[in-house]
């Protein structure tokens, strides 16, 4: 059965900007299961796919994170993401020059640590309550499972457990 | 530039273009929503545009081929953005202590090397991944307060051992002052059972309870103690601190090798120079104290 709260993996550099740059504000992929393969099975909750399960990012970014893996594809992704991300907001003016350079230069760096994984612990009542926990159509979706967005996540609405070996 | 994106200045294209990107990657991302009123129009032209232009099928929506198109677009988009210099943003990041800890260039002074001697190597690599991957980290920005140390930061680790009697947290300290060179000045193992390392607010404080296990009683500007956050000093004044050792019953002369460690910056258009972290380890008892734990 479904908690009362909702889990989201995301790389450490994503919350460091978001508290920097954006004001704290977050947007997060989310699921009602860390591992959706404890959901009960036939659920759209169980059919969550591994690449978009709390639990197989988490692994995934800290196995990557320990190994060194220069040729992740998770962390090269994120990498596009954060490069396109921060054009945006530069073009936005949510951020100027200086911070935009920070950005792109930091995501290029040598650094392994910004990628560790950060499991976010989203309580899910005041979230539901203000209609901000959005159901990402299927043709959106990995899978057939379930996936869930928040785009306007607050530092002081979630704690998160930090993943990392070294 | 594009001819769809000729009618604005370069990073309102590119603004354009990696939304562009970010739409064909997730376009349920908040940060596609268009800012124009006939963005979507012009995305869509983009998108067309460059399908022809790098081979693409009109009807070609697979994983690979959206991968293809948003790279391409990521390369219209760099060239319309100033490359960042990136020495100068790590610099900029490492003066405000927000350089990832991994990315510093470490370099590690004579004297601990010294002390250390053949058994260096092995102190170095925990010294390294102490910085890396730290358990906590400290960092003193740009001078600012005329009480505090500037562009210094502490860092520490934990090591287990199969013994938890000899597992240890490694604290070390180095100073930034060189862009993004970490320069190592102080690093200790200070061992579990010891009760201070239970209790403390941040690593100074750390530090100063290792001080005050191991330290000698100095006399800096006048003033005596195990550990001194940060003092002026005089340039060109030889012997600035004293070891007490009327007041330091374990640290007589003949049977200690007493190290005063400290981090010496100029003051900001002054002719004065700033001490940090400035503490008098006695190396003799902190030697005895490693090799009772097997070191």
């Amino acid at each position: 059965m479904a908690g009362l709260i909702l889990y989201s993996t995301n790389p450490w550099i994503a919350h460091d900007i978001s508290k920097k740059y954006l004001n704290g504000k977050h947007f997060v992929w989310c699921s009602e299961y860390f591992d959706p393969t404890m959901a009960p099975h036939g659920t759209s909750e169980s059919a969550v796919a591994p690449s978009s399960s709390p639990k197989g990012i988490f692994e995934t970014l800290k196995n990557d994170c320990d190994g060194e893996d220069c040729h992740s594809s998770l962390i090269h992704g994120y990498k596009k993401t954060f490069s396109r991300l921060s054009k945006s907001w530069l073009a936005e003016g949510i951020i100027d020059n200086v911070q935009y350079d920070e950005i792109i230069v930091t995501v290029k760096s040598k650094s392994w640590k910004i990628w560790r994984p950060l499991l976010y612990l989203i309580p899910k009542e005041k979230i539901l309550a203000s209609g901000r926990l959005i159901k990402v159509p299927r043709s959106k979706r990995a899978s057939i499972g379930t996936e869930l967005q928040i785009h306007d996540l607050y530092v002081d609405e979630f704690d998160f457990i930090e993943g990392f070996s070294k | 530039m594009i001819p769809s994106l000729s009618k604005y200045d370069n990073i309102t294209a590119a603004g354009i273009l990696a939304r562009a990107a970010l739409s064909l990657e997730d376009e349920y991302n908040p940060a596609t929503t268009n800012q124009f009123s006939d963005e979507l129009e012009i995305r869509e032209s983009i998108i067309r545009e460059f399908r022809e232009k790098i081979g693409i099928n009109p009807g070609d929506s697979s994983h690979d081929a959206l991968d293809r198109l948003a790279d391409a677009l990521d390369l219209e988009c760099d060239s319309l953005i100033e490359k960042p210099n990136d020495y100068e943003t790590l610099k900029r990041l490492a003066d405000k202590g927000e350089l990832p800890s991994d990315v510093f260039e470490i370099s590690i002074i004579d004297n601990i090397k010294i002390f250390f001697g053949r058994k260096y190597d092995t102190e170095k690599n925990i010294i390294e991944e102490t910085i890396r991957f730290p358990d906590r980290e400290q960092h003193y920005g740009p001078p600012s307060n005329q009480n505090d140390p500037f562009l210094i930061s502490l860092f520490s680790k934990n090591f287990p051992n199969k013994n938890p009697r000899n597992s240890f947290t490694m604290l070390v300290a180095g100073c930034r002052d060189s862009g993004v060179k970490l320069s190592v000045h102080q690093a200790w193992r200070i061992y579990k059972e010891k009760k201070y390392v239970e209790k403390f607010a941040n690593l100074v404080d750390l530090l100063r309870n290792f001080a005050d296990e191991f330290g000698a009683e100095i006399e800096v500007g006048g003033k005596r103690g195990n550990f001194f956050l940060t003092t002026d000093i005089q340039n060109n004044t030889p012997n600035q601190f004293k070891v007490n050792f009327k007041n330091n019953e374990h640290a007589s002369r003949k049977r200690s090798n007493i190290t005063i460690s400290h981090f010496v910056q100029n003051n900001q258009g002054e002719k004065s120079k700033r001490a940090s972290l400035i503490v008098a380890i006695d190396l003799i008892k902190y030697r005895k104290m490693l090799k009772s734990h097997g070191w």
